[in-house]
């Protein structure tokens, strides 16, 4: 995961970009989940946004129905877990000449440590076009607060 | 096999790749594929999260087959903590052979995924000769 690097302010510029650059040579045309050169297991990519009210998670599982997938928060990780189906069923690929193929089916999973200020009982999650949506609220005495200052 | 779809994937002889210091306009994404071939029609089917019905365009031209969609910017007003997925411009050309009648493909959307049917042109199908008798 060199992403993680590249946000903690790893000061040899060039050779960040060089590393960036061989990743994305990996990225490009590989297999989708494959989120970098060492890292080949069916986790598929998520972003993670947080916002004053409340952590969004997006996650790309292209091809899974919304009934496949399991969604839990235990000890504030949150797990999302699920199973991949070929469409017209595993028998299928017996009777078909495959020529080529990138995608995979099968089962995947991905956790994510959630920060102390949300709160894991208020969690509305969504699927749309291949993409899960998960909102998971803020606890309410966390949410940042303006405290205006009047100044005379 | 005389069936055969040519799946050379051409998208790479037309990018040519910039070096680190030009910034690219939008990015490529190469969406992940499967092809196989069924009874009567090749099939191939794409993943390309993020994308609406609408939003992805498919063309055919000589015998290029030319997918292109383009995936919106996620932008909330917020602190990004973990960026994985990416923005850009699904693209992908593939190379038909003349076994694929290019008036019969169908393609249909569904979570995220195209799959496109393309259908055989009559004289790669098999056709069975009737004998007369004399």
């Amino acid at each position: 995961m060199f992403r993680m690097h590249r946000r903690g302010g790893w000061p040899f510029n060039d050779l960040e970009r060089l590393q960036a650059q061989i990743n994305d040579l990996f990225e490009d045309d590989l297999s989708y989940g494959a989120t970098g050169l060492f890292d080949r297991s069916s986790s598929p990519r998520l972003d993670v946004v947080e916002t004053d009210d409340a952590l969004l998670v997006a996650c790309d599982i292209p091809g899974v129905e919304a009934k496949d997938i399991e969604l839990d928060i235990v000890n504030n990780v949150l797990s999302i877990r699920g199973e991949k189906r070929r469409p017209g069923g595993d028998d299928d690929k017996e009777k078909v000449k495959n020529y080529r193929r990138e995608t995979w089916y099968g089962s995947f999973q991905r956790t994510l440590a959630l920060p102390d200020s949300v709160d894991p009982d208020k969690v509305t999650a969504e699927m749309k076009n291949g993409v899960l949506s998960v909102q998971i609220a803020k606890r309410e005495e966390r949410k940042p607060k303006r405290i205006g200052i009047k100044v005379k | 096999m005389s069936n055969e779809v040519q799946t050379r994937d051409t998208s790479r002889d037309v990018d040519t790749r910039t070096s680190g210091e030009v910034e690219r306009p939008r990015r490529r994404i190469y969406p992940a594929y499967e092809v196989w071939e069924g009874d009567d029609a090749i099939h191939l089917r794409l993943e390309m999260p993020g994308l609406e019905r609408d939003g992805v365009d498919i063309t055919v031209e000589n015998n290029q087959l030319t997918i292109t969609g383009s995936r919106p910017d996620w932008s909330v007003d917020g602190t990004v903590l973990i960026r994985e997925r990416r923005a850009g411009d699904y693209y992908r050309v593939f190379t038909l052979d003349k076994t694929v009648d290019t008036d019969s493909i169908q393609a249909v959307m569904k979570d995220g995924v195209l799959e496109l049917t393309l259908g055989l042109a009559k004289e790669a199908k098999p056709r069975r000769i009737q004998i007369k008798t004399s």
